[in-house]
């Protein structure tokens, strides 16, 4: 067996299936065939519903991919071919030339000689490129290439690399062989034509565009700097209509599925539209809103409601152009009347279409009917052994859902290499640290523009030149992404030609950027201590563009300060400690199972805790699970696998009464008794089902759904009955914000189920969006309608009413009130958290989102992990979700875990206290506030003096501010430090 | 544009700060932000001192009660927090140019409007005044072991009681910090007032004291060696801080 894995596709999905891997300690090959990575997700601008900009969230990854020692980057690369089966595949893979040798430093001076331009495939086309080119400013990797087919052969680019002669016009294509112990298949999706859907004239009309398009337009980096306007007259419109489902759940132009991104990306750019520009008026055309994820809901209602987005229920039957501007006609199906919208820009929500021809075929893999991989037994499975799926390869999915799913495909790669793990990584080295300690401080400031994030609002070659008439600064500059390859390579270069020994970066948050800088100047050998952030985007830039003159003012203070505490910084040791290698996983249901399993396959010890008397959580009380599994036979089967593990110890009965300690090093003590040492708990806790108290619910003909299964179940329906089924029965109020996700899918699923058994029997289907969002789904929708079930739409101004067995319901598409004498009414309730997450989450101390689950630590790249280290979750804990999420969850939280527990020992905090015994009087206030006892009063040489335990210090610092005699000092936040800040920002 | 600092905490309050940024909402620019890792690290000495240096305001960020990343670290902060509002309200310095907010990291928009309303008061207010040795003199309060201890202890001496067992009602305790701020104050500004000799009857004047409550307090200091008497003029003593005799 070979303990390295090849991952296809360097968008998203393959780059965090290849970071956990080579963080678990595999060797990764990631192959993308573009010549930088990062995918899809480095065109957009912002992610729903946090609208995160989506490259600040991304190019961290990108460059801590490229630069971390187990990965071998392959990109502009494609894999030829593979021989060979699990644990020992032999890959051919083909490194198309570049034309430009490694020796590149990404300075750009060819692409600025370059007489040729060429659309631009990363604007996808509407913007330009030279022939000698990076696709955009953060590509990694960041050197260049030429594109052979259009280029002149005017060789002004050789010219300009004279210097560093990296132009290399001989170069070939190169056939590289690897050898690996498992693939992962995440190659991601192409876009529908939407030239076929010739009735709305795209490229016909230059203001009619696609999604992507508008995203690259609202896109500050992008082709307009981030100027929406018409590509005709170059004004900004003042109409815009989103049409949805272009290709999407259209079986006579594109494909009968459903591409579950685009309700909440049109509303995400309806959103950055008005952001822009209030005043231009945006309407979503729509067939159903799809907000089904979380947060989605809530993001949906803020459309509405604060910005006053219009949507109108209809899909749009063409566009044509009248004067300057384009007429959209459609059908608005709740007013029943045909309509005609004038708009300047019309936006298209193409289809996502699979991507897996190629790739298939060279890993024999089979497709389903439409084009996606077929999966056998969890979602990232292939029928072939030790080839893994992950993202939109497998089926449409969201960054989120392909994140945990990527995950899940590492977990599985890296359970099947187990005995393989660290044979062929190296620890990441840097080289010994420089003693700065005698040194006076020699600072060097980087501005960054962040494209036009930070540049459009402070000026910051000013900013640079300021920081230069600062004490201690002997190097300003500013830098147009400080966190790109190139950007990094500057400040490295910068920190050895200067003698640095202190660094700044002015640009985002150290919230997430810190690490990357650290690990930069760590790399040339200064203690990564000796870093300091100056956020003037989230705190200046992004909040105060309304003041640009203030906020160039506060720029500076802040650069100050950071100057003067950058000064005083001081290298830090942190102390190692060991990891206990094993975990703690809470709630025994599918997801819990399915996660301890696959924590014990990676090799780690795994307590597994159930309150209640069995495995299984609320599949025990499902008879039949969308779309065609049996649940207790889930159960048996994941119980059977527990039951070989031998790593795994089932606690039933049991609940976690309290856990102490912190990363790698908790100590819980169970309901039971019994003490358990862990390196990392996860929460796997699930959700119930609400009981309602509304429709009538307590009535004897009312049921949840998950009632009507076991009556299904127990045949105690009878033919010619009326069922009438209620949907969002508690989800998407005012008292409970968010959308259930299951309910659509599971009533439509009871409804067949009822169909098929009593044929006779009628069924209503009351809606306010049908939200079947998966492909199979959507394909059960369309059978039971074929199966006569009805679907009667409902607004939530005016919903049904129950009482006894009449129904009576107003159907906004029909326009018609009228009543139904039900035998059985059925509630989708909603799926809610269960009652003990506040104790949990108190216990814990981890945060709750509003909608009551877990809040994870980033909604779309960190799913599964919590913000404090050593917590996870997966599942229904995180938020309502179907089986196929859940396991895609539930396994990828397998290989966030691993990537904890495969070390031997983890750096403690280097932020701990620090006690003077000079001044120490052994008072002992210290050790009675510190929450962690951490510090303690000790007898030294007869007299008593304070002491601090560094592994268990968690760096607060309550004990600096409350010591009696301030002999204690908080490192990396003294007072001296705190002061200095203060004093630059008010000193005159 | 007013001059405010604040010090926020990592886990929240900061976080929030970011969120409001992420979100893209605007809030007045007067604002200076310091993070440190807990609302609770911060010492009083550091919020005079920002007063001191030409601070209008100062905010301090916290984790919602419970949610404190450190556990217990905003308890210590709000308790620190009153004991410095009161040191200002000494000083004659209006104690609302402090505020204390929690704000967690999913409330962008709650922390755009704290610190609108926050910047607006402020720069509603007229110019803080103050002089420069009696902020001086608090800070060294602030610096004192005696205060230090009550700051950190509140909570233990209204639950648990002080050794004796004595357990403080809220008024004790209100009036027990009012009073010994108070004479800490007055001790500490004496002790500034006498770099030049000085006898009881100049400070008792120059500070509105009664003489009889200044002897005291001198008396006090002699006791803890930091006087001394320095000469005899006209039959009335004058005395000197030890520092500078």
């Amino acid at each position: 067996m070979i303990g390295a894995v090849l991952i296809i596709g360097g968008g998203v999905g393959g780059m965090v299936a290849s970071l956990d891997l080579a963080n678990i300690g595999y060797k990764v090959y990631l192959v993308e065939s573009s010549p930088s990575i990062g995918g899809k997700m480095s065109q957009l601008d912002k992610t729903f519903p946090t609208l995160d900009c989506s490259m600040c969230t991304l190019a961290p990854r990108m460059v801590d991919l490229s630069r971390h020692p187990s990965i071998e980057l392959l990109a502009y690369s494609e894999v030829e071919s593979v021989k060979g089966k699990e644990g020992d595949f032999r890959v051919k893979v083909r490194n198309k030339a570049r034309y430009i040798d490694d020796n590149c430093t990404g300075c750009g001076e060819c692409s600025e000689v370059c007489p040729v331009e060429v659309p631009n495939e990363y604007e996808v086309g509407c913007g330009f490129r030279k022939i000698i080119y990076r696709p955009f400013p953060q590509a990694v990797p960041s050197i260049f290439t030429i594109d052979m087919d259009h280029c002149r052969k005017c060789y002004k680019c050789l010219d300009a690399c004279k210097d560093i002669k990296a132009i290399n016009f001989s170069q070939k294509d190169e056939i590289i062989e690897i050898n690996v112990g498992a693939i992962i298949d995440t190659v991601g999706f192409s876009l529908f034509d939407v030239s076929k859907v010739e009735e709305y004239g795209y490229k016909i009309y230059p203001n009619v565009i696609t999604g992507l398009e508008l995203e690259r337009l609202i896109n500050a980096s992008g082709f307009t700097g981030g100027e929406i306007y018409r590509a005709d007259n170059r004004e900004v419109p003042k109409k815009i209509a989103f049409i949805q489902c272009v290709g999407s759940r259209d079986i006579h132009n594109g494909v009968p599925y459903c591409s579950r991104v685009c309700c909440m990306y049109a509303i995400k750019q309806a959103i950055l539209v008005k952001e822009h520009h209030p005043e231009i008026e945006c309407t979503i055309f729509y067939i159903d809103i799809r907000a089904f994820g979380k947060g989605y809901e809530e993001f949906y209602d803020r459309a509405v409601e604060e910005y006053g987005i219009k949507f109108v229920r209809g899909r749009a039957a063409e566009i044509y152009k009248k004067g300057d501007n384009h007429i959209v006609r459609y059908e608005d199906t709740i007013s029943g009347k045909a309509g005609e919208y004038e708009c300047d820009m019309a936006i298209l929500a193409n289809a996502i279409l699979p991507n897996n021809e190629k790739m298939a075929e060279i890993l024999r893999l089979e497709l389903d009917e439409y084009g996606f991989i077929k999966s056998k037994g969890l979602p990232m499975e292939t029928e072939r052994k030790g080839v893994y799926v992950a993202g939109v390869a497998q089926d449409v999915r969201d960054i989120t859902d392909t994140v945990a799913m990527s995950c899940g495909a590492a977990a599985l790669a890296a359970g099947d290499l187990a005995s393989e793990r660290g044979k062929l990584v190296k620890p990441k080295e840097f080289p010994l640290e420089k003693d700065v300690s005698s040194e006076e401080a020699r600072i060097g400031v980087f501005v960054c523009h962040c494209g036009s994030n930070i540049a459009a609002v402070i000026d910051t070659k000013v900013l640079a030149e300021y920081a230069k008439t600062l004490k201690n600064v002997v190097y300003a500059t500013d830098t147009m992404y400080a966190c790109s390859e190139e950007g990094i390579n500057n400040i490295r270069t910068a920190v050895v030609e200067h003698n640095l020994n202190r660094v700044i970066v002015a640009a985002c948050t150290p919230r997430t950027h810190e690490p990357l800088f650290r690990e930069t100047i760590q790399e040339v050998g200064l203690n990564p201590y000796l870093f300091e952030f100056a956020n003037i985007r989230e705190h200046c830039s992004w909040v105060h563009k309304d003041y640009p003159k203030e906020a160039n003012e506060k720029a500076k203070d802040i650069i100050k300060s950071a100057v003067a505490r950058a000064t005083l910084l001081e290298p830090q040791k942190p102390e190692k400690m060991p990891v206990t290698q094993k975990a703690i996983v809470i709630g025994g249901g599918v997801a819990g199972m399915e996660a301890s399993y696959q924590i014990a396959r990676g090799g780690f010890e795994v307590h597994l805790i159930e309150k209640k008397e069995k495995l299984g959580g609320i599949f025990n009380e499902m008879y039949h699970l969308f779309p065609d599994l049996d649940p207790k036979e889930i159960v048996r089967e994941k119980i059977d696998k527990i039951n070989s593990n031998k790593k795994i110890k089932v606690h039933l009965n049991t609940r976690l009464e309290d856990l102490s300690g912190f990363v790698g090093n908790f100590d819980a003590t169970l309901s039971d008794g019994s003490a358990i040492s862990a390196g990392a708990v996860v929460l796997a806790t699930g959700g119930n089902e609400w009981k309602p108290n509304i429709y009538g619910y307590g009535q004897p003909n009312v049921y949840t759904q998950l009632e009507l299964q076991r009556l299904i179940a127990e045949d105690k329906i009878s033919d010619k009955e009326k069922i009438v089924m209620i949907q969002c029965a508690g989800s998407r109020e005012k008292y409970r914000r968010y959308c259930s996700r299951i309910c659509c899918s599971e009533a439509i699923k009871n409804a067949i189920d009822i169909k098929k058994k009593w044929p006779h029997t009628e069924i209503y289907v009351l809606y306010r969006d049908i939200r079947t969002f998966s492909h199979q789904a959507e394909e059960m929708y369309l059978e039971a309608g074929k199966l006569g079930v009805l679907f009667i739409r409902f607004d939530l101004n005016e919903r049904p009413e129950v009482k006894d067995d009449t129904v009576s319901i107003n159907d906004t598409l029909l326009r018609e009130k009228f009543t139904i004498k039900a035998d059985k009414v059925i509630l989708s309730a909603a799926i809610v958290p269960d009652d003990e997450y506040e104790s949990l989450s108190k216990m814990l101390r981890i945060p709750l989102s509003s909608d009551g689950f877990f809040l994870e630590a980033h909604l779309k790249l960190r799913p599964l992990d919590f913000t404090s280290d050593g917590f996870f979750l997966c599942g229904t804990a995180q938020s309502p979700k179907d089986y196929v999420d859940t396991m895609c969850q539930a396994v990828g939280v397998a290989s966030r875990v691993s990537i904890l527990l495969s070390k031997e020992e983890i750096e403690a905090e280097g932020i701990t206290s620090m006690v003077n015994e000079d001044l120490c009087i052994g008072c002992g206030i210290c050790e009675s506030v510190c929450p962690f006892m951490a510090i303690k009063v000790v007898e030294k040489d007869g007299r008593k003096k304070a002491e601090v335990t560094n592994v268990k210090c968690k760096g607060c610092g309550v004990c600096a501010s409350s010591c009696t005699m301030r002999a204690i000092t908080m490192r990396h936040f003294t007072d001296d430090q705190l002061i200095a800040e203060e004093r630059a920002i008010l000193e005159a | 544009m007013s001059k405010i600092i604040g010090f926020l905490c990592n886990w929240c309050c900061y976080a929030g700060a970011d969120l409001a940024g992420v979100s893209r909402f605007q809030y007045l620019p007067d604002i200076r932000i310091i993070r440190m890792m807990c609302s609770g690290r911060l010492d009083p000495t550091i919020i005079l001192d920002t007063f001191l240096h030409g601070a209008d305001g100062v905010f301090i960020g916290g984790c919602h009660p419970g949610d404190c990343h450190y556990i217990s670290g905003n308890y210590y902060a709000e308790k620190k927090i009153d004991m410095t509002k009161r040191m200002l309200e000494v000083v004659d310095i209006d104690p609302s140019r402090i505020r204390l907010e929690w704000v967690s990291a999913s409330e962008g928009s709650r922390f755009v409007e704290v610190i609108n309303e926050f910047t607006e008061k402020i720069r509603k207010l007229d110019q803080i005044k103050f002089e420069k040795d009696d902020l001086k003199a608090i800070i060294l309060s602030a610096e004192d072991y005696r205060l230090r201890i009550l700051a950190t202890k509140q909570k233990d001496l209204m639950e648990e009681g002080n050794k004796y067992g004595e357990v403080f009602t809220m008024h004790e305790m209100d009036r027990l910090l009012s009073d010994m701020i108070k004479e800490d104050y007055e001790e500490k500004k004496i002790l500034l007032m006498l770099k030049d000799p000085l006898s009881t009857k100049d400070i008792a004047e120059k500070m509105k004291l009664k003489p009889p409550r200044v002897l005291r307090h001198i008396l006090e200091l002699k006791k803890r060696e930091l006087v001394k008497m320095h000469k005899i003029e006209d039959k009335t003593p004058l005395y000197i801080a030890e520092e500078y005799a």
